[in-house]
């Protein structure tokens, strides 16, 4: 009994474990790539990595965010699938050799014995390491196949090579060459039928070593497919996290433990590991134990073997005892659909996702109206461009322009860039304070300048002061400001938006919201509500406005709200947008635009947003040198235009074209084409593109550091 | 000893490039393979000659080499001499009735300490470090990370024998249990000796090889993971630098995407350790006449 025990809780353990390497990725309760900056619960705000036992999350997530039980299923598929061809891959390289060492002529038996014990004296690591690097840093799925099997056959070859030799020197192999056999009847008929039982075992004890060395190459940073790159920080050019892409369950480990008073994803994946390796083990010694109880005649083969001993052990066990296994094996594959019975039906195109990623990016911008709809100028070829005169300091913040064409923008030093359309010269005036964002115009064509201590100042084109007052809440500004019709003015700090009127005086301060990076506050269309995140706020008080259900237990929800430049509100869940009919604050859905972006894109778009004609629009960054550009036209298949992920996006023009800029050129694009339908190469030494923004004459400003560029339909 | 030379050739090219990577990390307008060999090639005389200064600690790069080393060598060797001793230990007392069946206990602590992995370990002890010293008001017992002969030791070498002590004890039992049944030593328990004589005057002799082999073949292992546990331990031995030397970078400007190592030359290099270490073997069984005669039948 004490031996079939282990043969039952490995093959328990491992039952559970092809359940999930066959149906993992379809059990999965979330989309194993699915990445949230937050989850809003009932008692407020967390960011990832989710403990253990947070809704939705039941294992948790790692530190972008994504759930690590759907990772673990899902990534049992591709590791259980790799490590099964390494080791039959293993088994059939080591025993060709180990019986070639055997069962060739001396010469060449010296030789083969040389080889293998020169890749066994090899560790495991090293071989495979010597592989892979020569993949770089995406190696692939075949690279890590070939790597792992070089580096390790070496151990089976000799294990069978030692085995055969045994046997050649028992009675029954001189009795077969005394009678004449070739060596291939010996092959076939004797070695064959000695080794058949010791393939089993090695076949599980490489799968047990595959599955460690993948767990140690993950942990050097070898993944398969080589990983995906996260942005954590940086401007024009990215700063990139490198993190586990396919979820496999050897960079999930090396991935799971970068933060050490979180090491919950940590335990889950190695145990998971060890879990499996622990069957592997469990399963080798029942099977072990098992092929010393039975009669000599049944010794052939693995099937046979287990045949027999299920077999052995229905007879022998008590009936609660066989309940109690199957109630085990039919948990394993239950338990999951249970667990998961709650979620959304579909991970693709229905998906309604709890999460909204913002991409935490301080690229900076100029909107092209106070409610940040991106709208632009129409985009027709071909245009002139203008390069400025250079700026005495370099440009920090974009330019704007006021009626008469004139510019004002911020310097590095920190200064009031001012340039004059008339005689074509900069000005600059010191600031004596270091100013956010980008400065903003009064309806009177006042400058507005918000410095990151909370002050803000009023200039006006001659570079002297008209006004100044702080935030009442003594917090760092974090966006320039936002200025509506009647020269309200509004100021995001931090987390929060405070208001003040044409003469400066204060008027309201919102609740917090939950941010992350630079937001400058929106305005509605019709200027009656303020938008910062996820949040709107009423323009006149500045209170909050219950604008969405309150989430459910299960649920999480962080849209983010944008103002479409067709006059209408839209709340983006994911890659849908949803008109919202705001009338009395009933967050009515009027209609929705998406499509089905999970089957092409892991990521939630970077931007969105709608044109005057109600056409959806949206951006996204992927890895690997290609983004995209999707427009989502109501009752019609989206879109898709593949940009180059350097590519920012400045505007979006009402008859489908829009317009963007990476450090060497800027293109524009149409909706029906393809390719760009406009090109135009930037200024050679051009480090970056700070942004761009629309004048008065529907002229483009593009702003670098170095330059400042006026193009004119 | 011959096959030290690839050995340390290798691992003197691990230290190049660390060096070369430490040196000069923005040299992105050049191939990975340029700035390697370069760096190797006008590195290597000043190496060669003990003349290359180790950054940071300017002490002669042969001589730093060797002080890593030893740190290395000295975890290693007392992790593998805890793994040998208790395993083999462990193994033989399981093994005292002679008896193919073993404990449950026994079986319950191979197989989950055989599925444990070092680095998991590693991690799980650190974490529990940190635990201690974020969450409670207590120090921790042991230290996490550092160098030192003393306490510091204590995680590491846990982490690193606990696998090969579980696989050696297994196998060393496992070995017994078939020899138990072998025909003499059922001559000799009809003879009346003591079970305990016949262990370790009969059955000790004739495995003690095969144990040997088995213990080398986990060392082999526990010198891969020694590379994962100076890592995670800061151990500071030549296990960490090779491994800065190897692995691609986790945090890095995006735009240009480059590994410092000379994949080709890397490659290269461990193919002429393996081609090495078959001439070696070669030699060596020329130059030994038995082996004409055994090895045929010897296995490999």
């Amino acid at each position: 009994m004490k031996h079939s025990l282990s043969f039952i809780v490995g093959v328990a353990i491992l039952t559970i474990v092809a359940v999930l390497t066959i149906a993992g990725t379809a059990l999965a309760p979330r989309n194993p790539l699915e990445r949230s900056v937050v989850s809003k619960t009932a008692d407020g705000y967390q960011a990832p990595p989710y403990p253990i036992s947070t809704p939705g999350y039941i294992l948790g997530s790692d530190q972008y965010g994504r759930d690590i039980l759907s990772r673990i299923m899902a990534g049992t598929q591709p590791t259980m699938l790799t490590i099964i061809v390494v080791a039959t891959f293993r088994l059939i390289i080591g025993t060709l050799f180990g019986l070639l060492r055997q069962f060739s002529p001396a010469s060449v038996a010296l030789i083969v014995g040389v080889f293998i014990r020169a890749i066994t004296y090899l560790p495991q690591l090293f071989g495979a390491l010597l592989v892979l690097v020569l993949a770089g840093t995406s190696p692939q799925l075949g690279v890590f196949i070939v790597a792992l099997v070089w580096s390790g056959w070496g151990d089976v070859a000799q294990i069978i090579s030692q085995r055969t030799a045994k046997f050649r020197q028992q009675l029954v192999y001189d009795a077969a060459v005394s009678s004449g056999a070739t060596q291939q009847s010996i092959l076939v008929r004797h070695v064959r039928r000695h080794l058949a039982p010791l393939w089993g075992m090695l076949w599980l004890r490489e799968m047990s070593n595959s599955l460690a060395l993948l767990a140690m190459l993950g942990f050097l940073g070898y993944f398969v497919g080589g990983a995906q790159w996260i942005i954590v920080a940086g401007d024009a050019v990215p700063i990139g996290a490198r993190t586990s892409d396919i979820p496999e369950l050897g960079q999930l480990l090396a991935t799971s433990f970068e933060r050490v008073l979180e090491p919950q994803a940590m335990f889950m994946v190695g145990g998971y590991i060890a879990l499996i390796l622990l069957g592997f083990n469990l399963l080798g010694d029942g099977l072990r134990t098992r092929m010393s109880y039975l009669p000599r005649a049944t010794r052939v083969g693995l099937w046979k073997q287990v045949v027999f001993a299920s077999e052995w052990w229905a007879s022998r066990l008590p009936r609660w005892q066989i309940i109690l296994f199957c109630v085990v094996i039919s948990a394993g594959a239950i338990v999951p659909f249970v667990s998961f019975s709650g979620r959304s039906a579909s991970m693709t195109s229905t998906k309604t996702t709890d999460h909204i990623w913002q991409l935490n990016t301080t690229w900076r911008d100029a909107r092209a109206d106070a409610g940040g709809s991106f709208r632009g100028p129409p985009l027709a070829v071909p245009r002139t461009v203008d390069t400025l005169p250079a700026p005495p300091h370099e440009l920090a913040s974009v330019v704007i322009s006021n009626r008469a064409g004139d510019l004002v923008g911020y310097s590095t030093t920190p200064g009031l860039l001012i340039f004059e359309q008339r005689t074509e010269r900069w000005s600059e005036y010191p600031l004596k304070f270091k100013p956010v964002g980008n400065p903003s115009l009064t309806h009177d064509e006042e400058i507005v300048v918000v410095g990151a201590q909370g002050f803000i100042a009023e200039y006006d084109f001659d570079g002297i002061q008209r006004s100044s007052y702080t935030v009442k809440t003594r917090a760092i500004a974090t966006a320039g400001a936002t200025v509506d019709n009647d020269g309200n003015v509004y100021v995001t700090v931090v987390d929060r938006v405070e208001s003040f009127d044409h003469t400066g005086e204060w008027r309201w301060v919102t609740p917090k919201v939950m941010l992350f990076g630079e937001h400058q506050a929106q305005l509605s269309p019709d200027g009656d509500l303020v938008i910062l995140g996820s949040e709107v706020f009423d323009a006149a008080d500045g209170a909050r406005l219950p604008l969405f259900a309150a989430p459910t237990s299960t649920e999480f929800e962080n849209p983010l709200i944008i103002s479409g430049a067709d006059g209408y509100l839209y709340q983006r869940i994911s890659h849908r947008l949803r008109q919202l009919d705001v009338q009395n604050f009933t967050p009515t859905t009027i209609a929705e635009l998406g499509w089905n972006a999970n089957q092409v894109t892991m990521f939630f778009p970077e931007r969105s947003g709608v044109t005057a004609h109600g056409i959806g629009w949206m951006v996204y960054k992927g890895f690997g040198g290609i983004g995209r550009f999707v427009w989502l036209i109501p009752n019609q298949e989206a879109i898709q235009i593949p940009i180059d992920t350097s590519m920012n996006v400045m505007f979006v023009a009402d008859e489908g074209q829009f317009f963007a800029c990476n450090m060497r050129e800027c293109i524009t694009h149409s909706i029906g084409n393809p390719n760009p339908n406009w090109r135009m190469q930037l200024p050679a030494g051009t480090s970056k593109v700070i942004g761009a923004s629309v004048g008065t004459t529907q002229d483009i400003l593009i702003t670098t550091p170095e330059h400042a560029l006026r193009i004119t339909p | 000893m011959t096959c030290c030379i690839p050995i340390a050739h290798l691992l003197l090219y691990f230290m190049v490039v660390w060096v070369s990577n430490n040196a000069s990390p923005t040299q992105f307008t050049l191939t990975p393979f340029d700035v390697a060999w370069d760096t190797y090639r006008t590195t290597l005389p000043h190496v060669l000659t003990n003349t290359y200064l180790f950054p940071g600690t300017d002490a002669p790069l042969l001589t730093q080499i060797s002080e890593l080393s030893v740190r290395s060598l000295g975890l290693l060797s007392i992790a593998s001499m805890v793994a040998m001793l208790f395993g083999i230990g462990s193994g033989t007392l399981v093994s005292r009735h002679l008896h193919t069946a073993f404990p449950r206990w026994f079986i319950v602590m191979t197989s989950a300490g055989n599925a444990l992995q070092s680095l998991f370990i590693a991690s799980s002890g650190v974490a529990f470090m940190y635990f201690i010293i974020v969450y409670t008001p207590y120090q921790p017992p042991l230290p996490i990370h550092g160098f030192g002969w003393d306490a510091h030791l204590v995680l590491p070498v846990l982490a690193l024998c606990i696998r090969p002590m579980m696989s050696i004890a297994l196998e060393t039992a496992t070995l017994f249990g078939a020899a138990s049944q072998e025909p003499h030593v059922t001559a000799t328990q009809a003879r009346g000796l003591s079970k305990a004589h016949i262990l370790f005057a009969h059955l000790w002799p004739a495995q003690a090889q095969t144990i040997g082999l088995i213990c080398a073949s986990n060392i082999r292992q526990m010198i891969a993971e020694l590379m994962l546990i100076e890592i995670i331990f800061g151990w500071g031995g030549l296990g960490e630098y090779i491994v800065r030397a190897i692995v691609p970078p986790k945090l890095t400007n995006i735009a240009p995407v480059a590994v410092y190592l000379d994949a080709h030359t890397f490659a290269g290099l461990g193919v002429v350790v393996v081609v090495l270490f078959g001439v070696i073997e070669v030699l060596r069984i020329v130059a030994t006449p038995r082996h004409h005669w055994a090895f045929r039948t010897d296995g490999v």
